[in-house]
């Protein structure tokens, strides 16, 4: 018995040594795997057309529910690096990236940004939230922070990705400047946004938004009655014209929030849903990630600037 | 190398929980599986509350404590309260469960935390998932030794007490008369359950724990009368099940874990039409003789 088992641990062990790295063949593209599409269009942006780069979780997938397929594991086996996000996106999946490192060359980027970056769930600061890219700031760290990463995986192409890298963020402090001019024409008192789920922590703290959540971070944790009749409160008292439903979480939650207002003789809107965790359709109004957080601002922007005068909100009591 | 590894798991997962699902289906409580992938959420979050982390081990130790838990109340309420097994099972997971959200909502509103993406595994993540010493040496997939040590548990235990497991599960009262505590080799099956169950939920995932626990014994019952015919059918099955499986999904690129579902269902169904044939023989020889 212990023979056998003795023999089975050499042969696990030996057989794993080099399948886990892939043989070079020279003019061979680097191979790369994302873990989301907001990442993997934003590193497209970097690598150009010198690595290929494959997407685990594809366009409207919620990272909470992602099932891997089989060819998805063989390209974790086979590509030459994996990027992912990190502060626990990816659940219990990072565990297992964190323990490849050792082995391969893993890109967290949340390694990019240091404690005060982080925006946190919890009054201990023990749990940060995991939406960086929605702050364009923080996401500009990212991809510097993978331009690095990339040239040293990749060291004959390195001008390269530095010109790109460049190019790209340049793009993204433009983006920046967009945003902040949107946000500017919202009246101060109107920048209250109400969403399903807290997926907006650092879009509001970056540009000067209050977000309202009816339910904590967990896309799969139910909402207390409780929560919603506060929200109702709360909407009335602050006069909000509008609520935002998110891609990833069922709209079914804003329409009650939406009727629970107008018994009270309230009226609100229901804004276009919000990209949260993952882009719309490629070539779509949120393919790529500039148009997915621009779509998202000027949403925002569209529905918190509505008046009572626009007939489709406010009080409906005459 | 990576196909070989991930059909080893699922022979692993399939054995363990094959010959436990014998056990458990003689006496009506299969779907104690299905229980206890939901009744370790409130253990989860009591473990998160107390570590502050979401961390794998803090998080399988925690569910191993719920697991045991949930088996003893089980046992329990099936024995005192004279409750049927299914009721007593039913009863219990629920109100576990509900615990759990209950303290979700009011403690940990603010995390994301439930057992899909803090405790469950998923089989394709077998090959990547490895041991590697502090020295650099990778070990191999840290599943399969995970997975082999609770096999070893399970087959030794079993092998070592086959006699009083026997005698509690067909004829309790004789296991009475011959001095045996009946109560005691119930509560220690329901332990190796929970350990089982716990560990590979852990690796593979919730859905393929619930089949393997149900669909190899229930096959093997149909096609056997013979309690060790059964045993030995059921690790054939569930091997027959984890290969066939893997190889679906590679076909298909698929869930591992859904295809090898689904050939477990194919075979059930095949081993249904072979006993319905074989009752149908049985029957007409039946009739010749009289």
């Amino acid at each position: 018995m212990r023979k056998i088992l003795i023999i089975a641990i050499v042969i696990v062990s030996c057989s794993c040594r080099e399948i886990y790295q892939r043989p070079k063949v020279a003019g061979d593209r680097i191979k790369i795997v994302a873990t989301t599409s907001i990442l993997g269009d934003a590193l497209k942006n970097i690598v150009g057309d010198k690595a290929e780069i494959f997407i685990l979780m594809g366009a409207g997938t919620d990272p909470h529910m992602y099932k891997p397929a089989y060819a998805d594991v063989r390209k974790l086996i086979e590509c030459d690096a994996i990027f992912y996000h990190g502060l626990h996106l990816e659940g219990k999946m990072e565990d297992m990236l964190v323990k490849l490192q050792r082995i391969k060359k893993v890109v967290r980027l949340s390694d990019a940004l240091s404690e005060s970056d982080l925006f946190y769930m919890d009054d201990k600061k023990r749990l940060p939230d995991p939406h960086i890219w929605h702050d364009v700031n923080l996401w500009q760290l990212c991809m510097l922070y993978a331009a690095k990463a990339m040239a040293e995986i990749d060291e004959k192409n390195t001008s390269y990705y530095t010109l790109q890298s460049e190019k790209y963020l340049l793009e993204l402090r433009q983006t920046d400047n967009l945003i902040r001019d949107i946000i500017k024409d919202i009246p101060p008192k109107k920048r209250i946004v109400v969403t399903a789920h807290n997926a907006f922590g650092y879009l509001g703290r970056a540009y000067g938004l209050e977000m309202k959540s009816l339910k904590g971070i967990s896309t799969v944790s139910e909402f207390g009655l409780y929560n919603l009749s506060h929200m109702i409160d709360y909407i009335i008292e602050n006069e909000i014209m509008a609520i935002f439903p998110e891609n990833s979480v069922p709209e079914k939650l804003m329409f009650a929030l939406a009727e629970g207002c107008e018994k009270n003789g309230w009226k609100v809107c229901i804004a276009p849903a919000l990209y949260s965790d993952a882009l719309g359709d490629a070539g779509g109004k949120a393919g790529t990630y500039i148009d997915m957080v621009l779509f998202n601002i000027e949403i925002i922007a569209e529905y918190l600037k509505k008046t009572a005068h626009d007939h489709t909100c406010g009080s409906t009591r005459s | 190398m990576d196909a070989f590894f991930v059909i080893l798991t699922g022979s692993l997962v399939a054995v363990t929980c094959g010959i436990l699902g014998i056990f458990l289906m003689l006496r009506r409580m299969v779907m104690i599986g299905d229980a206890i992938s939901h009744s370790v959420l409130p253990g989860i979050v009591i473990a998160f509350l107390i570590s502050g982390s979401r961390d794998g081990l803090a998080m399988l130790i925690a569910a191993v404590i719920t697991g045991l838990l949930t088996t003893f109340i089980i046992q329990f309420i099936h024995e005192k309260g004279k409750l049927q097994a299914d009721a007593s099972i039913g009863v219990t997971f629920t109100w576990l469960f509900a615990i759990g959200i209950i303290l979700i909502s009011v403690f940990a509103d603010y995390v994301d935390l439930d057992q899909e993406c803090v405790l469950y595994g998923e089989i394709a993540y077998v090959p990547i998932d490895l041991w590697i010493l502090p020295s650099g040496i990778i070990m191999g997939p840290r599943s399969v030794y995970m997975l082999g040590t609770v096999l070893l548990i399970v087959v030794i235990t079993i092998l070592f007490f086959f006699k009083e497991f026997y005698m509690v599960t067909f004829d309790q009262d004789f296991a009475v008369s011959t001095g045996l505590s009946v109560t005691l080799w119930h509560y220690i099956l329901m332990a190796l359950i929970s350990l089982t169950t716990v560990a590979s939920f852990e690796s593979v995932g919730a859905i393929l724990v619930v089949a393997f626990l149900v669909a190899p014994p229930a096959s093997a019952y149909l096609l056997s009368d013979d309690f060790k015919t059964i045993i030995i059918l059921t690790v054939f099955i569930g091997i027959i099940v984890a290969i066939s499986g893997y190889f679906l999904a590679v076909y298909i690129n698929s869930s591992i874990s859904g295809s090898m579902t689904v050939m477990a269902g194919i075979i059930f169904a095949i081993a249904w039409l072979l006993a319905f044939r074989r009752r149908n023989f049985q029957k007409s020889l039946k009739i010749i003789k009289f």
